[in-house]
């Protein structure tokens, strides 16, 4: 293994064209993390926004989708009444188009009627008040204190907070419930919203209660609903799931381009180092100390690969325009940097068969 | 017991017409501290038997022991380990790893299989490269050596590990005939000096006296061997009309 | 200057048998603009329906009845790439998209339309577009490609698509020029070999840009086919398949810029000496 660190350290012309060609594939790798989670994070800014430990009650018939779930008054009370149930509050949501008076454009938004206050929301502001995404502070200069004219009926609302990550594909607006249903019946009247109900109910639990066993408790209470967490409902949306789906499909792609990109040059470096490889084994390597020497050399190359591509990411996502979603998230690159590292090595290891065949015999001139 | 006890060693190459017998029904010993000059034209077999010795190609037929190991018994995942611990071998292209510094040349060995270049493995790499006159130029790399200074270096990889035998290979095809001389006479005390058995393959006659025994080997057999402790010039006058008469030519002894 | 027709759209639960999938549900005035197509077999009727998949989904088969809440419709015909929101879509005709609504809401109303589809007569989609925007208020006209353009998430994941286009193009050209200057580094004895016998220096460049295509392009056919089984194959993760056109310019644009990256190994060739021949190698 030490003469493998020596080699890559003082011999490093012989192994940069691999370097290069994988800090590329690291680039598009973080990028493209970036943009997946860009995009389910710019998806799901509204739920988020309720907090973590919450629960989510719809009607089981939608499926999880807010737009097709209703969820009545008595079926809150219900809710209220399980044991571990805190506080209920109700949640609805419409998409519709908003025009800032700063700007006058039209502006797609998805509206958010709620009454808790949340992770980063405050209560709801009184009727004709709105807490506004700050993705509109950027996109259209909205300040509080600004008027939105909201739908096609130029509702106005005032601007009296901005809050921060709470986009749902398009900027949110949260409102009083009874805004919210001005709004709606306004918007979508083929999907009025009944006087009380909510598309979905937003549960707080007690401290140590488990959110699968009162989920259970609350479905059996209604016998109408589907109670999940925040990731089972983010799960259940189909766009995220599809966007996910997609660009896993493609990460994963490009993880098997690296093994083959790397095993192809590591198979080019042994028929570089066959006679080298034959001379070790002749004074005593065995194939093993061969192979661990490529395996530690892989990683010092993919360590390498992953601190310059690392940084040429960050570059390029910081040049990227502000609305486009990408978001470098560490969980995400942390996965990236193991799945390069152990993709790289598996592929510089798929030369095993070639190191396990050479002849210490043909050390001899 | 002798170091190195070969008994009707059989290699050949090919199958049917196209069979070549490079050793065939060989039988040598080597005694501890025995220098053997086993000399032959090309394509003779003495690579081949070298090789064999060294663990490096099984035969087809016969025993080779090196110390207490009956080699041609081990199982292929123990060559390694004998070629670590129980032979030397000096390269006739010297195979130095190019990137590693003379003293690490010594080291690597040390270090393969698992093991370790500890302090004791890194006072004995200095030690022998202070023998072999080579202590100023323990950080330089072999393309920063003479091809002398680069044997030499070889010479005290194949001893790094305490050897029971040192195998060498045409110690003096790519030197002058003086750097020649020099390398083998210190391949000599080296190997005198810790009781090493030691097999010398050459076709170089101006060296042959520095050897105890004389072997010659001609298409893959030995040649019954010819004693040294006859006079230096009778015995080399003997060897040059021998290989005078083995290349075909006549050369006039001085 | 046009004919116009009615369009709603909304998603509902279908049913068929015991199975059942969320659809995007269109109404539509058959015949009029609005309706899809290339539609294999006839204009729905009352009752009846026109059924398309999704690149998810397969949708609906010819004959088959669906649910769709208290109403019942029977698929009629189908028609291609004419999905919304990448759900099986049902198109019907107006009165039967109104009724469905009126069973959801319990209240019978007008129908509110999601847009109006018109068919330009005489004037190109785009001068229609504008003529509309300056006199009919509180609308906005958009041409095809201009709406579909305009819809948030697709202008959106464009935009992002296109940075990784970039990206993935850098890539190639990066991978393929390295390892074409390696194979040039390896095989350089033969190259002064051929050198020293009387080969000319574009003799050599000539020998490596036909290498460079003949592997690129293999490794496109390659590729393409590869691309084909795996989308086919994995059809619920990348909902895609491949266009003819695009996959021809980017195996063309792949193909130039692996000529182009082969630039450096090319160089390589070039500076090759006869007299190289004559100097020895070993293990360094």
């Amino acid at each position: 293994m030490r003469i493998a660190i020596r080699e890559l350290l003082r011999r490093p012309g012989r192994f940069l064209p691999v370097g290069r060609a994988l800090t590329p594939l690291v680039v598009l790798l973080i990028v493209l993390g970036g943009f997946l989670d860009g995009l389910a994070l710019d998806s799901t800014g509204g739920f988020r926004a309720q907090g973590e430990r919450r629960l989510w009650v719809l009607a089981d018939v939608a499926e999880l989708q807010l737009a097709r779930s209703l969820v009545d008054p008595d079926t809150a009370a219900a809710v209220s009444a399980v044991e571990g149930v805190v506080e209920v509050g109700g949640l609805g949501v419409v998409t519709t188009t908003a025009s800032p008076e700063t700007t006058g454009e039209l502006i797609d938004v998805a509206v958010f009627g709620y009454e808790r206050a949340g992770a980063r929301l405050p209560p709801p502001p009184g009727a004709g008040a709105a807490i506004v995404d700050d993705r509109l502070q950027v996109r259209s200069d909205v300040q509080v204190g600004d008027t939105i004219e909201v739908g096609p009926g130029r509702t106005p609302v005032r601007v009296t907070a901005l809050a921060d990550d709470v986009t749902q594909s398009a900027p949110t607006l949260w409102v009083a419930p009874e805004t919210w249903r001005e709004i709606a019946a306004d918007a979508d009247p083929g999907a009025t919203v009944p006087p009380g109900a909510f598309q979905s109910l937003v549960v707080t639990p007690s401290d140590g209660a488990d959110p699968d066993v009162l989920g259970g408790r609350i479905d059996a209470a209604t016998t109408t609903t589907q109670t999940v967490d925040l990731d089972g409902l983010i799960a259940g949306q189909p766009v995220i799931a599809q966007q996910t789906a997609a660009f896993s499909g493609i990460i994963g792609v490009t993880f098997v381009v690296t093994l083959l990109v790397v095993a192809l040059f590591f198979a080019l470096l042994t028929l570089e180092r066959l006679q080298l490889y034959a001379v070790l084994k002749a004074v005593g390597a065995s194939s093993g100390d061969l192979v661990r020497g490529v395996a530690v050399q892989a990683l010092g190359i993919s360590i390498g690969a992953l601190a310059a591509g690392g940084l040429a990411a960050a570059a390029i996502v910081a040049l990227l325009p502000a609305d486009l979603p990408v978001r470098l998230e560490p969980r995400r690159l942390a996965a990236i940097a193991a799945g390069t590292v152990v993709t790289a090595v598996i592929g510089a290891l798929l030369t095993l068969r070639r190191i396990l065949a050479i002849d210490p015999a043909e050390s001899i001139g | 017991m002798p170091a190195l006890e070969i008994r009707d060693v059989r290699k050949t190459y090919g199958s049917g017409d196209q069979t070549v017998v490079a050793l065939d029904r060989v039988d040598l010993t080597v005694d501890d501290g025995e220098l053997l000059m086993l000399m032959g034209p090309s394509g003779s077999g003495k690579t081949t038997l070298l090789t064999v010795v060294g663990a490096l190609l099984r035969p087809d037929r016969g025993a080779v022991r090196v110390g207490g190991d009956v080699v041609t018994d081990l199982r292929d995942r123990d060559l390694a380990r004998f070629r670590r611990e129980r032979v030397g071998f000096v390269f006739q292209n010297v195979n130095l790893v190019p990137f590693l510094t003379a003293r690490e040349n010594l080291l690597a060995v040390r270090e393969l299989g698992g093991g370790r270049a500890d302090a004791g493995a890194k006072r004995r790499a200095d030690m022998l490269l202070e023998e072999l006159g080579l202590a100023e130029r323990a950080g330089n790399l072999p393309a920063q050596l003479s091809g002398g200074q680069q044997q030499r270096v070889a010479i005290g990889r194949a001893l790094m590990n305490e050897p029971a035998l040192v195998l060498v290979d045409e110690p003096t095809s790519a030197l002058d005939s003086v750097l020649g001389r020099q390398v083998v006479e210190l391949l000599r005390t080296e190997v005198k000096k810790r009781g090493i058995a030691s097999v010398v393959v050459t076709h170089d006659e101006r060296i042959v006296d520095l050897g105890d025994r004389v072997v010659e080997i001609v298409d893959g057999s030995i040649v019954p061997p010819t004693p040294i402790d006859q006079g230096p010039r009778d015995l080399r006058g003997r060897l040059l009309d021998r290989l005078d008469s083995l290349r075909g030519r006549h050369i006039e002894s001085s | 200057m046009g004919t116009a027709g009615a369009v709603a759209l909304t998603f509902a639960e279908a049913a068929v048998g015991a199975e059942v999938e969320q659809v995007a549900v269109v109404g539509i005035e058959p015949g009029r603009p609005g309706t899809p197509r290339d539609v294999e077999g006839p204009l729905p009727g009352p009752g009846e329906a026109i059924a398309t998949g999704s690149g998810f989904a397969a949708g609906f088969e010819v004959g088959q009845r669906v649910t769709l809440g208290s109403t019942d419709v029977t698929v009629v015909a189908r028609t291609a790439g004419a999905a919304f929101n990448a759900l099986p879509t049902l198109y019907l005709p107006m009165d039967d998209y109104a009724a469905l609504l009126t069973a959801r809401t319990g209240s019978a109303g007008p129908v509110p339309l999601s847009y109006v589809a018109v068919r330009a007569d005489g004037v190109s989609a785009e001068e229609l577009a504008d003529r509309l925007n300056e006199t009919v208020e509180g609308v906005r006209a958009l041409d095809r490609a201009a709406a579909v353009d305009a819809l948030p998430r697709i202008e959106t994941i464009s935009r992002s698509f296109g940075v990784l286009y970039i990206l993935l193009f850098i890539v190639v050209t990066v991978v393929t020029g390295v390892f074409f200057l390696i194979l040039t580094v390896q095989k350089r004895r033969a190259l002064v070999l051929l050198r020293a016998v009387g080969a000319e220096r574009r003799d050599l460049a000539r020998l490596g840009l036909v290498q460079v295509l003949a592997v690129v392009g293999f490794g496109v056919l390659v590729g393409a086919g590869m691309a084909i089984g795996l989308l086919a194959a994995a059809r619920d993760t990348f909902g895609a398949s491949l266009d003819l056109a695009t996959t021809l310019r980017s195996g063309a644009a792949v193909l130039l810029l692996s000529l182009i990256a082969a630039g450096a190994a090319l160089r390589r060739v070039l500076v090759i000496e006869p007299v190289e021949a004559v100097r020895p190698g070993g293990l360094a």
